[in-house]
């Protein structure tokens, strides 16, 4: 790469940084390929009476994914988020966070998949009746 | 020796200022990231242009006004949170690789962006109280390493072109 200020050539990118990008992508490869694997494997939901976790604010509760409901979830701070349980899967249809990122998210049908509203701090989740095995078992 | 000292203050708080305004520019886009945490890490570019210039102690300052103002201005508290935890942990990672002297600044770029979102998810762990957001990270570090390589060709373009900087 040419040098404006002609006192030598600079190599922006070096070897041993070619070599840490690749490790880390290694990493989140095998990350990703493990987390993609358990959701393959996962049947959906509804098949295998799965629940649907909603941790808001740090409190659990749980729904079956199998009977079609809609509510509104309201924070301490007054933010809502709407969701709607239909046909077996979840979304959350409404929200006033600011990035409404867990409305963009859409819905979830499968064991293990999740939709998070960061500043409601709420996460959504599907887990199988026997939580462990997460249906890889099946 | 003084002069030096005044030189690398004032380029730090320079590029705080400019790292305050990518925060603001970072909330502009039209097109929501469409996973929490997702984002382009714009301010790098400032954190990386003071680490070469005035070293690492400043490095740290620098970051930590950015991410107090952009908490008050722009982000609120639990975005406040996340990017004190995200980046006090990127911030370690690429003092250190460049200190190794062994990494171009896009390497330490790339490794600080990925960094980054590993230390927003170890707090959003314990602050949503579900481990269901460390399933992201595949997907919030395959964003980050692509932002990082852009990001730290513009910073190492930039670096190139600022007085006093190390050699890249």
């Amino acid at each position: 790469m040419a040098d404006s200020s002609g006192k030598q050539t600079v190599r922006t990118v070096k070897k041993a940084d070619i070599i840490l990008i690749a490790v880390l992508a290694a990493v989140l490869a095998i990350c990703a390929l493990f987390l993609a694997g358990r959701q393959m494997l996962a049947l959906p939901g509804s098949r295998n009476g799965a629940q649907v976790e909603i941790t808001l604010e740090g409190e659990t509760s749980l729904y079956p994914l199998d009977q079609d409901t809609q509510f509104t979830l309201t924070t301490k701070e007054g933010g809502t988020n709407t969701i709607v349980i239909k046909d077996g899967e979840v979304r959350v249809t409404e929200a006033d966070c600011p990035d409404r990122i867990c409305v963009t998210m859409g819905s979830i049908s499968r064991t293990g998949q999740t939709i998070v509203c960061m500043p409601h701090q709420l996460v959504i989740r599907i887990i199988s009746n026997d939580q462990e095995i997460d249906g890889v078992a099946q | 020796m003084r002069d030096r000292k005044v030189q690398k203050m004032v380029t730090a708080a320079l590029f705080t200022g400019a790292a305050i305004l990518f925060g603001y520019v970072e909330t502009l886009l039209p097109i929501p990231l469409p996973v929490p945490g997702m984002k382009l890490g714009l301010a790098n570019i400032a954190v990386l242009a003071v680490l070469y210039t005035a070293g690492p102690v400043m490095t740290v300052a620098s970051d930590l006004v950015r991410i107090l103002v952009c908490g008050l201005l722009f982000t609120g508290l639990y975005g406040f949170l996340f990017s004190l935890a995200g980046g006090m942990v990127s911030l370690l990672v690429e003092i250190l690789l460049f200190r190794s002297r062994k990494f171009g600044v896009t390497g330490v770029s790339v490794a600080g962006a990925v960094a980054h979102q590993a230390g927003q998810i170890l707090v959003a762990v314990p602050l949503l109280g579900s481990s269901a957001v460390a399933g992201l990270f595949p997907v919030l570090g395959a964003f980050a390493i692509g932002t990082g390589v852009v990001i730290g060709l513009t910073a190492s373009e930039l670096i190139r072109h600022l007085p006093g900087s190390e050699k890249v």
